[in-house]
């Protein structure tokens, strides 16, 4: 459940989470790590507009077909070289969509049930905090 | 209501630093700040939070038609807490340009150089040292001497960064753990609070709309979540470019000052990866220490300097999706990472909706592309000459630096700040941030911001 998107709207997240990062052999898919969960802590940040704007364009997608979604992630991807309206809508969602669940997995949120190693141990990214 | 006598928006590179010089000479003091009030032990400790929680827009904001997108802090210390605390004064050729735009006369080394003097002795510089460099850095040496392009180390703000005993820097993108980065909150805020000043802060209020009443300054705004209304006698905004330009235009001075919200600067940054068999770890130690030296970058406009992003971060600049984005991906350590920020001239304007949005539209001219691709092209043959197996350019570009809006200058027709930093015609409401500045510098601008701010607060003091 969440308070910032629906049902549907998280239906259309999971399935562009696994379309953008499915599982390989070093990695996990995104829904396989349960990362969507936390979506709230970081939709509450954003502008309320852009989040119900977000959530509306991505229930309806949910009556969309899979490979609507695989043109569309071809269409967002795409969008920096060309111009004109509908590319600065492509530009839009490719920010807002991939924006929430790249954070989400890149960065190493999980679900409960995951139990493999965090995403930025697993891509190499060991950063450290040293407090003093 | 307690009085104050100044009320100062935004705490960051200029509010901060007016904060703690107007309190410390013993006025009274309230800044209002957007964001919250993190400390070190209360920053967010993963980057999906850092991100969210500590800049505008929960991550990112952008341009009207989405090609360009900002990064811009918003808590206490600003900027200042999320940036890389590069330390560079202005130079000649930036005050000369800024003189013949504006003819104001401070414009010039001579002036300006016991301010900068007197804002280094209250921060910790350092200037990194071959010993500092990661591997990164290394890529980016290796390069540029095979080329026979001259480098430099850069200067930054930090006091014990630790590095040495394994800390990384990168991770300080989300407000430093350490108190070592030298940002508005360490160097000028909490030393207001350990020397007992009287400087108050209210965070979380974000101000929407000031209307000038005479004598006083009615300021409105949310705070907490709930409106709020106050009076103040002496205004500073110092909201930083988008904050104080949306605060005038949403407050209706566009009418009396047409050139509000025009010659908007951001510095565009272009990222470029070398891919190479070795382990790289660009996210490893002091992350950002090496560019390129000399006054030819200068005249072409661009600079070039080792950078690196987060996973998340790295992972949006890529375009590849799938299993090529997740195999991409995993070559994160063996990726070494340099920007070209141009000095652009290409002005963009901010403007509102009525609801009080920001509207940006910033595009590349001609002169901007022909920096950006030379500076790329450079690029290219640093990692080249590095022995890299790919190079990879992001399509997708940042503003880190914005500036202009609210330009100085002596004629209200094409300015919005006079010399003394008061909108043109009032005696009460101060404009103290990089919004004032005429056109792009092509050097980091935070220390200059801070300059500009201990020179004002000298002169209301």
């Amino acid at each position: 459940m969440s308070k910032y998107f629906s049902n549907r709207a998280l239906k259309s997240l999971n399935i562009f989470g696994n379309l953008l990062m499915p599982e390989t052999e070093h990695l996990p898919s995104f829904t396989q790590t349960g990362c969507l969960v936390h979506i709230d802590s970081l939709a509450e940040h954003a502008p309320e507009d852009d989040i119900s704007a977000l959530n509306i364009a991505l229930v309806l997608l949910s009556f969309m077909p899979l490979f609507f979604f695989k043109w569309l992630i071809k269409k967002m991807k795409r969008a920096q070289e060309t111009n004109g309206m509908m590319s600065t809508i492509y530009r839009q969602l490719n920010f807002g969509i991939t924006g929430l669940l790249y954070s989400l997995y890149y960065s190493g949120k999980s679900g409960e049930n995951y139990k493999g190693k965090p995403i930025p141990e697993l891509i190499g990214n060991d950063s450290v905090r040293k407090y003093d | 209501m307690k009085q104050y006598d100044y009320v100062i928006v935004g705490s960051g590179a200029s509010g901060g630093v007016l904060a703690y010089m107007l309190a410390a000479s013993g006025k009274e003091v309230l800044v209002l700040e957007a964001g919250k009030f993190f400390r070190k032990d209360t920053f967010p400790d993963n980057e999906a939070d850092g991100t969210t929680q500590l800049y505008w827009g929960g991550g990112i904001e952008l341009s009207r038609d989405a090609k360009m997108a900002f990064l811009r802090g918003k808590c206490v210390g600003g900027g200042t807490v999320v940036n890389q605390a590069l330390q560079d004064r202005f130079d000649k050729f930036v005050f000369n340009d800024w003189f013949d735009k504006t003819g104001i006369d401070f414009f010039n080394l001579e002036t300006m150089n016991p301010y900068y003097e007197a804002v280094e002795n209250m921060l910790s510089l350092h200037k990194f040292t071959p010993e500092e460099k990661n591997g990164s850095a290394e890529v980016f040496t290796k390069g540029c001497e095979k080329l026979g392009i001259k480098y430099q180390y850069l200067r930054r703000g930090q006091s014990d960064c630790a590095t040495q005993e394994g800390n990384d820097c990168i991770t300080c993108l989300s407000g430093c753990h350490r108190d070592s980065k030298q940002s508005t909150l360490v160097s000028f805020i909490q030393r207001a609070e350990k020397e007992g000043l009287p400087l108050t802060i209210w965070d979380q209020f974000q101000v929407d709309k000031i209307k000038h009443e005479g004598k006083n300054v009615r300021i409105k705004g949310v705070h907490k979540n709930e409106m709020k209304e106050l009076i103040c006698q002496k205004l500073i905004l110092a909201a930083g470019t988008f904050g104080t330009n949306r605060i005038l235009l949403h407050s209706g001075f566009k009418k009396e000052f047409p050139a509000l919200g025009t010659n908007f600067f951001t510095h565009p940054q272009f990222m470029s990866f070398g891919l190479y068999d070795h382990k790289v770890n660009a996210h490893k130690g002091a992350w950002q220490t090496v560019t390129v030296k000399g006054n030819e970058y200068r005249e072409k406009g661009f600079k070039l300097e080792n950078v690196f992003a987060p996973g998340s971060s790295l992972a949006l600049l890529i375009t590849e999706t799938g299993r090529e984005l997740q195999e991409l991906i995993l070559k994160y350590p063996f990726m070494g990472c340099i920007e070209v920020a141009i000095r652009d001239e290409t002005p963009g304007e901010i403007s509102v909706d009525k609801k009080g949005k920001l509207i940006v539209r910033k595009d590349l001219g001609m002169i901007d592309v022909k920096r950006r691709d030379e500076g790329l092209k450079i690029v290219g043959d640093i990692f080249r000459a590095a022995n890299a197996k790919r190079v990879y350019n992001s399509p997708y570009y940042f503003g880190l630096h914005q500036l202009g809006g609210c330009s100085i200058g002596h004629n209200k027709s094409n300015s919005v700040v006079n010399p003394s930093y008061l909108l043109h015609g009032y005696d009460n409401i101060y404009v103290a941030d990089a919004s004032t500045f005429p056109s792009a510098p092509g050097i980091n601008p935070a220390l200059s911001i801070m300059t500009f701010a201990y020179k004002l607060a000298k002169e209301l003091t």
